[in-house]
């Protein structure tokens, strides 16, 4: 797609008003192919605002099923869906709203244990994939994806929330020089890290899940059109306190996973930069 | 997470130093590695993320990473919820 019709004008004209992104910046955005994994509380809403924004191509991975105690906060299912499969209720559901969009919906999940057939059953898919958005909810499937997004320098958009807090944060891998310096997932939770409680244990508010979806979405669709600067910023919000904190990521000199990337960033001329 | 009881058991010879923990401004021994903050806290190391002066501290550093004096710390929970 290299121009709008003048019903697309009509549609996207708000988002065409910001200076920076204009005409150029929705074509991307309705160019871009994106992977959204996990399809629960983060997923299903960066899911919507995606498709809404005019996204046309949409990976949907996840292998739940729709459960009564979702309904709080993933509001693009209903009672009707209960026992049904997310992707395949979020491929009809966003179908049905937006006219020409290209679902392709997964019923898998991303673990250690399975995860080398289920690997390669992806991999290809998401390496077509401009922005990988990790919307899971548990620690294993996001190191499968930090890893995949490594190894083939994918963008990553990270979101988590349990309880009352939540983060989220991009970092792209195709930039070796702000990998040298941010690094990645494994970077700041090593394998041996596990969470206290996550969301079925401690509880959430929908709307505080809404809240990291809504800054996975404007991550991922500032990426798209080139006018992102937060790359490698650790974003926590406290939803308690309706409070932010901002850190800038580091690389750990003894990470495995983001190596290869360090190395070749090195090889570039960025120098390492650590405290 | 609880990080009210941030002080150590003092001794005479040792020297302290003041620093904002998690918001609250504290006193802590000095050359207080951060291993040792968390252990002193009752805070599980492999269950959270520490930030120094808004930079993130990969895990690996936290046995010879001090405490400096009129640092900002901040000790975050792992979470992993979707």
């Amino acid at each position: 797609m290299s121009s709008l019709t003048d019903k697309e004008y009509l549609q996207y004209s708000r988002t065409m008003l910001l200076n920076d992104i204009g005409e150029a910046g929705q074509i991307a955005i309705m160019n871009s192919r994106v992977a959204i994994i996990g399809m629960g509380g983060l997923g299903q809403l960066v899911a919507q605002y995606l498709a809404a924004a005019g996204v046309k191509h949409l990976l949907l991975i996840d292998n739940d099923v729709v459960d009564i105690s979702n309904l709080p906060r993933q509001l693009l299912y209903s009672p009707a869906d209960i026992g049904l499969s997310k992707v395949a209720v979020a491929k009809r559901a966003l179908s049905r709203s937006h006219h020409g969009i290209d679902i392709d919906a997964v019923n898998i999940q991303l673990t250690a244990e399975n995860s080398r057939t289920n690997q390669n059953q992806v991999t290809d898919k998401l390496v077509e994939t401009d922005v990988v958005f990790d919307c899971t909810d548990n620690l294993t499937s996001r190191h499968v994806i930090n890893q995949i997004c490594v190894q083939h320098q994918l963008l990553l958009v990270s979101g988590a929330i349990s309880g009352y807090q939540g983060h989220v944060f991009c970092l792209n891998f195709a930039d070796h020089t702000t990998v040298a310096l941010s690094g990645c997932y494994h970077c700041l939770y090593p394998s041996e890290t596990h969470v206290e409680q996550n969301c079925a244990q401690q509880g959430v508010l929908g709307p505080a899940v809404g809240v990291i979806a809504s800054m996975q979405a404007l991550l991922g669709l500032q990426h798209i059109c080139s006018t992102l600067s937060q790359y490698g910023v650790w974003h926590c919000f406290n939803a308690k306190e309706f409070s932010w904190q901002q850190a800038q990521m580091r690389r750990d000199h003894q990470c495995h996973v983001c190596q290869p990337l360090h190395i070749s960033a090195q090889s570039e001329g960025a120098v390492y930069v650590t405290k | 997470m609880s990080l009210n009881n941030t002080s150590p058991s003092i001794t005479g010879t040792t020297d302290f130093i003041r620093l904002v923990l998690n918001g609250t401004t504290v006193l802590l021994e000095s050359k207080l590695s951060l291993s040792r903050l968390l252990a002193i806290n009752n805070i599980d190391a492999e269950s959270v993320a520490i930030v120094v002066n808004d930079t993130v501290i990969p895990r690996s550093g936290w046995h010879h990473i001090t405490c400096q004096a009129n640092d900002r710390i901040n000790v975050f929970s792992a979470v992993a919820g979707g």
